[in-house]
């Protein structure tokens, strides 16, 4: 069952990851009407990096610049921006993936922590936001909340994928 | 290459969309596949506000809208009065050969229906696009002032750049002295008040208006009153910190004001 998991294809799971990915829009939308936007990490991301990660034969550079465009218009940033920081995350996630999937849940959270926080250095870089202490405090800590939610995202869509594609 | 041609592509995006403004209809198609994305984020809250409106009881519904009925009465009154108002001002600018400030407005009614307030961009989206006739620039009031205007529509959505977005700007005057300067907002909830030399009388507590200068905003507007006046050695100006006066995030329903084309009373 572990061999037929990891040697799923993109094909036979599209449904899954294009409902996952609308989900992950969904939930960084909800997010965003909360004042705790701030300390939220970007669902989508998250999503996209698991798939990356599961099928090593496609890129996923294209669904990452059209999901970069539409966090754009989400958040109301300069069009492109979200576009760059996902597919700049995305590249570096595909230049390492062999090596992410070797890792245990918990090892592959802190290294979801290194792109959170690459996800938020570039956003500081490219948006300048102004941030009160109490703010900035909460932008510079959410990469840690990788670590909570890595392992249940992962460890959820793993089973998911293995009880609707490899039984 | 993949990689490559997505960087370039996305730089050449953030080119358009800073500098030339070029793409504008793009990120309207954008919002138009986004408006079900966030109907589906906004559900939950909607589910919510049902269940709790369904359980108001009917005495309290009693209560409000005999309050309401007051509060038309009250109104009326108060628009005959701006009628006669109006009227002596325009005699008197007639008089005084200026033209005309108070310019004649209609007004649209549309609700709220999702609320983004973080630091990046403050923004609020309403359920009436280009079908209902609303274009970008239009100005969004709630009952108490200017809540900011329409950057971008949908056939059915328009969104609503808040004064309180950093990147919004207005031109405003002090009400009580008339003293001029642009508004632009912090992305806290507040707004900040530019150009305002140290030698002005300013006071907290003041309350700042439109001025009408652009000819985006319509003037005499109230926009934010003043909270916070701070002066630095070294700038010429003064730190201004005002809260807005309109209520965006409890706002419900909204204006949308349309301008009129002038008609010449000589024509």
């Amino acid at each position: 069952m572990t061999d037929r998991f990891l040697n799923l294809e993109l094909a036979q799971a599209r449904w899954l990851v294009v409902l996952t990915l609308l989900l992950g829009l969904i939930l960084d939308t909800m997010m965003s009407l909360q004042d705790a936007q701030l300390l939220a990490p970007p669902m989508t991301l998250l999503f996209l990096m698991y798939w990356s990660a599961q099928f090593l034969k496609n890129t996923h550079l294209i669904a990452a610049f059209i999901l970069g465009l539409l966090l754009d218009a989400l958040y109301q940033t300069i069009l492109g921006t979200h576009a760059l920081i996902f597919i700049t995350i995305t590249f570096i996630m595909l230049r390492y993936r062999l090596l992410f999937r070797s890792h245990s849940v918990l090892q592959q959270a802190l290294v979801m922590v290194f792109y959170l926080f690459v996800y938020q250095f570039l956003s500081y870089l490219l948006y300048a936001p102004i941030l009160d202490q109490q703010q900035s405090i909460r932008f510079w800590l959410m990469p840690f909340t990788g670590l909570i939610i890595w392992p249940i995202l992962a460890l959820s869509l793993r089973w998911l994928t293995q009880k609707l594609y490899t039984h | 290459m993949q990689f490559v041609i997505a960087f370039i592509l996305a730089i050449a995006l953030m080119a358009a969309d800073h500098y030339g403004k070029l793409m504008g209809s793009f990120r309207s198609v954008l919002l138009t596949t986004l408006n079900p994305i966030e109907q589906a984020a906004t559900f939950p809250k909607q589910v919510y506000d049902l269940v709790t409106t369904d359980f108001t009881s009917m005495d309290e519904l009693k209560l409000t809208n005999q309050k309401l009925k007051t509060e038309i009465l009250l109104l009326k009154a108060k628009v005959q009065q701006f009628n006669n108002m109006e009227l002596e001002i325009a005699r008197l600018e007639g008089l005084l050969g200026t033209t005309g400030k108070m310019d004649n407005q209609s007004v649209q009614i549309a609700t709220v229906t999702f609320f983004s307030s973080n630091p990046l961009s403050q923004f609020i989206t309403l359920n009436k696009g280009n079908l209902d006739k609303v274009a970008e620039q239009q100005v969004v009031i709630d009952e108490q002032g200017i809540m900011g205007q329409i950057i971008n529509t949908t056939p059915t959505t328009s969104r609503v750049l808040l004064i309180t977005d950093p990147d919004h700007q207005i031109p405003v005057r002090i009400q009580r002295t008339g003293q001029r300067g642009i508004l632009t907002g912090t992305g806290h909830d507040s707004v900040t008040l530019l150009f305002i030399p140290k030698n002005s009388s300013v006071q907290v507590g003041d309350l700042i208006e439109s001025s009408g200068l652009g000819k985006v905003f319509p003037s005499g507007y109230p926009v934010a009153r003043i909270s916070k006046i701070k002066e630095l050695e070294e700038d010429p100006y003064l730190e201004i910190t005002a809260t807005p006066v309109a209520n965006s995030r409890q706002a419900h329903k909204v204006l949308i004001l349309t301008q009129k084309p002038k008609v010449n009373p000589n024509d």
